[in-house]
């Protein structure tokens, strides 16, 4: 087992790849290909997603009922999987983006408290 | 796994579309094709690894893996069907009995009676205060259930029940069934629900009928409410079927119909007669304490309430208190001590069926040692192996568990065939209920557990180095014979508790055959009732001149009496008379209606004076303790007493005699000469030349040709009658002694293959001691002494847990047996003889050792 190489691999934090995928569907069904690029090319190529764990994610979200799954066709015309976000998916997104806020908002508290005490 | 086949094609297409895209896209940056796929793939990741992430989102993989073991585990016991068919036979032996009694005792102790609120439910009752009172709990009358009924405030509501037969006419068909009359508030009070129908009717004479009778004899129609069924000839219109489930409030008698006391005593004028006695004490009063009394308000008030009632009436009443008790909450606690108890001595049962199935066990992790090497060297951890065989031991004992189910089925099919004959027949209708379920499927998990676990410790420790070396030598070298040893010495332990229990229940038995009963039940006497009712069930009383003429005349019979009561028949101790001697209070006495000579029939002794002879009708026998309290002197024959109103002359005093049970202690009866057409049921007892058993088809077909119309209820032999009288203290010797066997059987088995796997070891020693010259004899008494040492350990300890438990069950159950040398010695020695038989067997095999052959193989 390639124990080694995982843990130098960077990895998202716990979730936040579920947040990113709902957020990409936000604009509309797309097929994984497309939501791995659309993270890829949206965070400025910053995010790096190994493509595969893409998958176990859209399955758990399809479990959970925030998105569904149906069949569609490519840009270049081939027959392809889309995913759609689900009403519950929609309200979930605004709960992990208020989440995701408040989390943001309390580590840069931490990390910069002598920036803010120099503002004073 | 078929249904989750499109989800994983789906999930293949899924990715390979993306690999596909993702390979144009890079072949679109101007790679070649070969390149741009393998930086796909690269970019994707491991797929094998993406569809194990996503299989685990599906929540298969937990699912996937416990199939793979239990199919594993089916292999393996498919691979070795002996051992595996020895261990199942094993545990369904057990499980078998097990289920059956427990569901048994779920039937007739653990099943809560349908009843709302049953907390609220008390009884009432009378007690005698006079110090030497013939009686001391009395039953309350219904007139006093009526008064009780109009001045008792602590409770929403009083009902009243009584016990009867009745003769049911049905399609042609004539039964006899157990009914109660009830109040017409019985089902309000108690709180049952009709499953159908709307209960009993105002404005004509209606029933309700059981879900029992219902499915059996009605057939379960639907449109049974509104039709009509005709009881001791009276026509009842179907109030309404209760619900499977109340069977009565009685543990062992189920009635099959309720009736309205109202309705009964308009209808039959006997009934009512002794329905208005006040000293007519029978029957049952249940009340429903309001929920804001407390219970000692309430039987504050009972008691005062009788104090009034003793003032109105003291002729009957003057010595009698009310007092109340909780019946329910009492049979509750009582059904559950009964349960554990059984429960106990069944699980002794199960755990020598385990320690069995863990010796089979042992040895067959001996034999997988190298499998098992092979598997660790390959990487397999520890708690894997241990869950493998975890898995194996579980459906080892699903299997057993369907068998025994099934086992227990049977057994309890056999179940009515085994209650003596009565002339109210008792339904017993037994099924699995939802406790039996949870109880067979907790056996499953606890004998799992218990025979599993150590084999599994044992089979999967890591062991590399002697385990794959395929050296017969070495592992056998390593059979787990402390363990094992262990086990064969609870086994045999258990078995010696099982049949020492049997020994001391078999004692009880013999103490109860022995006391003594006041008749000869030995005596050439054949028994038969003739039932006083007629074709459509109304009453009809009996010729019994006519039938004793006829009965005389049969070849062999040497004389023919009658009597309307006869002991331990079981229902009904006959009548109760007042008796009034002048100078003292009136009191009651039990009381017989019989005829001529029936006493000398059935060898009660006459202790003075004479039986009763055909022109007696002025005159009385009175038993030993009656005689005794009318003249201490002794001299009661002359005396003259008053009975239920009419002066009688006291002809003959009579040994005590039993009536309702073997135990019952010593109390004042009368025997009195049956007025010339009196109404009821007549027992005819007939004494015979030879064996009475050969008389009763000839004494049925005389009775019914002597009394058209009537019906034979039930003939047996005196013997019969007394030994139907003990079925419960039989069946309960019956029942230790099959569950000791069938622990002993179980036990020989392990004990057989301790001895064998012990000689097994030594085999290579003792074929170099016969080559030395030692004779066999020797080497026999060695591998024999090694099983009895383990069979002698087993009784030691067997005793030491089985002397204190006999003396415990003797403190608690009244007339147990707590200790006795019969059951000690003759569990000992079945137990001895048990261990002899199976050592012998592999310690003959010393006579085939050829020690050449076995040298000869090093």
């Amino acid at each position: 087992m390639s124990t080694h190489e995982e843990k130098e691999r960077i990895e998202f934090l716990q979730g936040t790849l579920d947040m990113l995928v709902l957020r990409t569907l936000l604009l509309g069904p797309a097929h994984g290909h497309a939501i791995a690029h659309a993270i890829e090319r949206n965070s400025d190529d910053v995010l790096q997603v190994e493509q595969g764990s893409l998958y176990p994610a859209l399955h758990r979200l399809i479990r959970r009922g925030w998105i569904q799954a149906e069949e569609g066709l490519s840009e270049n015309n081939r027959r392809a999987k889309f995913y759609r976000l689900t009403a519950k998916g929609r309200k979930q997104l605004a709960i992990e983006n208020t989440r995701w806020e408040k989390f943001a908002g309390a580590i840069a508290r931490i990390m910069r408290p002598a920036e803010q005490e120099a503002d004073l | 796994m078929r249904w989750r086949r499109p989800a994983e094609e789906d999930l293949e297409r899924d990715i390979a579309d993306h690999i596909a895209m993702e390979t144009e896209d890079n072949m679109a940056r101007g790679m070649s094709p070969a390149e741009a796929r393998y930086a796909a793939l690269r970019k994707f990741g491991n797929i094998t690894r993406v569809k194990e992430d996503t299989r685990s989102v599906w929540g298969w993989t937990a699912l996937d893996t416990w199939c793979a073991d239990v199919r594993h585990a089916l292999r393996r016991i498919r691979r070795s069907p002996g051992t595996a068919a020895l261990a199942v036979l094993s545990l369904a032996l057990a499980f078998a009995p097990n289920v059956a009694v427990f569901s048994v005792m779920d039937r007739l102790f653990l099943t809560p009676l349908p009843i709302k609120a049953p907390g609220e439910i008390f009884a009432i009752q009378f007690r005698d205060t006079r110090p030497n009172a013939n009686f001391s709990y009395l039953p309350v009358s219904y007139p006093d259930f009526q008064d009780f009924r109009r001045s008792l405030k602590s409770f929403s509501g009083l009902t009243y029940q009584i016990g009867k037969g009745a003769m049911v006419a049905l399609n042609g068909r004539r039964m006899i069934v157990g009914l109660h009359v009830v109040s017409e508030n019985y089902f309000d009070v108690l709180g049952v629900p009709m499953q159908s129908g709307p209960g009993f009717l105002k404005n004509r004479p209606s029933l309700i009928v059981s879900h029992s009778f219902w499915m059996r004899e009605l057939e379960g129609r639907p449109d049974i409410i509104g039709r009509t069924l005709l009881v001791n000839g009276q026509t009842f219109t179907i109030g309404g079927v209760a619900t499977p489930d109340f069977r009565g409030t009685d543990r062992f008698f189920s009635p099959d119909l309720w009736i309205p006391f109202e309705t009964l005593l308009r209808l039959q004028p006997g009934f009512l007669a002794d329905m208005e006695r006040r000293d007519f004490h029978a029957g049952t009063l249940w009340a429903r304490l309001r929920p804001d009394v407390p219970p000692a308000q309430a039987a504050a008030e009972v008691e005062s309430v009788s104090r009034e009632l003793a003032e109105r009436w003291p002729a009957t009443n003057r010595y009698l208190a009310g007092y109340t008790y909780a019946p329910l909450a009492d049979r509750e606690r009582s059904g559950i001590t009964l349960t554990s108890i059984g429960v106990f001595l069944l699980g002794i049962l199960l755990a020598v069926a385990c320690a069995n199935v863990a010796g089979i066990l042992l040895a067959r992790a001996e034999e997988r040692r190298h499998e098992t090497a092979i598997r660790q060297a390959l990487g397999a951890s520890r708690a894997r192996l241990v869950r493998e065989w975890m898995v194996e031991s579980v459906v080892l004992s699903s299997i057993a568990a369907a068998l025994g189910l099934a086992g227990a089925k049977v057994l309890m099919n056999l179940l009515p065939g085994l209650l003596p004959s009565m002339v109210v027949p008792i339904h017993f209708e037994f099924s699995f209920g939802p406790r039996v379920w949870l109880y067979a499927a907790s056996l499953v998990c606890v004998s799992a557990l218990c025979f599993g676990l150590v084999p599994a410790w044992r089979g999967s420790r890591p062991d590399l180095l002697s385990g794959l070396r395929r050296d017969s030598a070495v592992s056998i070298l390593h059979v787990h014979i402390p363990v094992r040893s262990l086990l064969i010495v609870m086994q045999v332990a258990a078995a010696e508790v099982l049949l020492f229990s049997a020994g001391l229940v078999l004692d009880t038995f013999s103490a109860a055959q022995r006391l003594d009963i006041g008749f000869d039940p030995h005596r050439p006497v054949a028994l038969a009732v003739l039932l006083g009712t007629g074709e459509d069930g109304s009453p009809r009383p009996v010729d019994r001149e006519a039938v004793c003429d006829r009965l005389a005349r049969i070849a062999g019979v040497r004389r023919v009496a009658y009597s309307h009561s006869v002991p331990l028949s079981g229902s009904g101790a006959g009548v109760r008379f007042r008796l009034e001697v002048p100078g003292r209070e009136p009191r009651q006495v039990m009381g017989v209606w019989a005829g001529p000579a029936f006493l000398s029939t059935l060898g009660v002794r006459m202790l003075s004076g004479r039986d009763l002879e055909p022109a007696d009708r002025q005159a009385v026998l009175v038993n030993a303790t009656l005689a005794r309290q009318l003249d201490p002197a002794g001299n009661a024959v002359g005396r003259e007493i008053r009975l239920d109103g009419a002066i009688r002359q006291i002809v003959g005093v009579f040994q005590d005699t039993v009536w309702n049970t073997v135990y019952d202690p010593p109390q004042p009866r009368a025997i009195g000469l049956a007025p010339a057409r009196s109404g009821g049921d007549v027992t005819f007892a007939v004494e015979v030349a030879g064996n009475p058993r050969a008389y009763l088809a000839a004494l049925r077909s005389e009775l019914t040709a002597a009394q058209p119309g009537l019906t034979v209820a039930s003939s047996k032999t005196l013997w019969q009658h007394y030994q139907d009288s003990l079925f419960m203290e039989r069946t309960a010797t019956q029942l230790f002694y099959a569950l000791g066997l069938l622990a002993l059987l179980l036990t020989i088995t392990g004990l057989h293959g301790i001895t064998t796997a012990l000689f097994a070891r030594r085999s290579k020693e003792f074929a170099i001691r016969l080559a030395l010259g030692a004779a066999p004899r020797q080497i026999m008494g060695t591998v024999l002494a090694s099983g009895l040492k383990l069979a002698a350990g087993g009784l030691a300890l067997g005793l030491a847990i089985a002397v204190p438990g006999g003396l415990f069950m003797a403190s608690q159950v009244h007339g147990f047996s707590a200790w006795s040398v019969p059951a000690l010695g003759l569990s000992s020695a079945i137990v001895m003889v048990a261990a002899i038989t199976a050592a012998a067997q592999p310690a003959r095999r010393v006579l085939r050792i050829q020690p050449g052959d076995i040298v000869r193989a090093e």
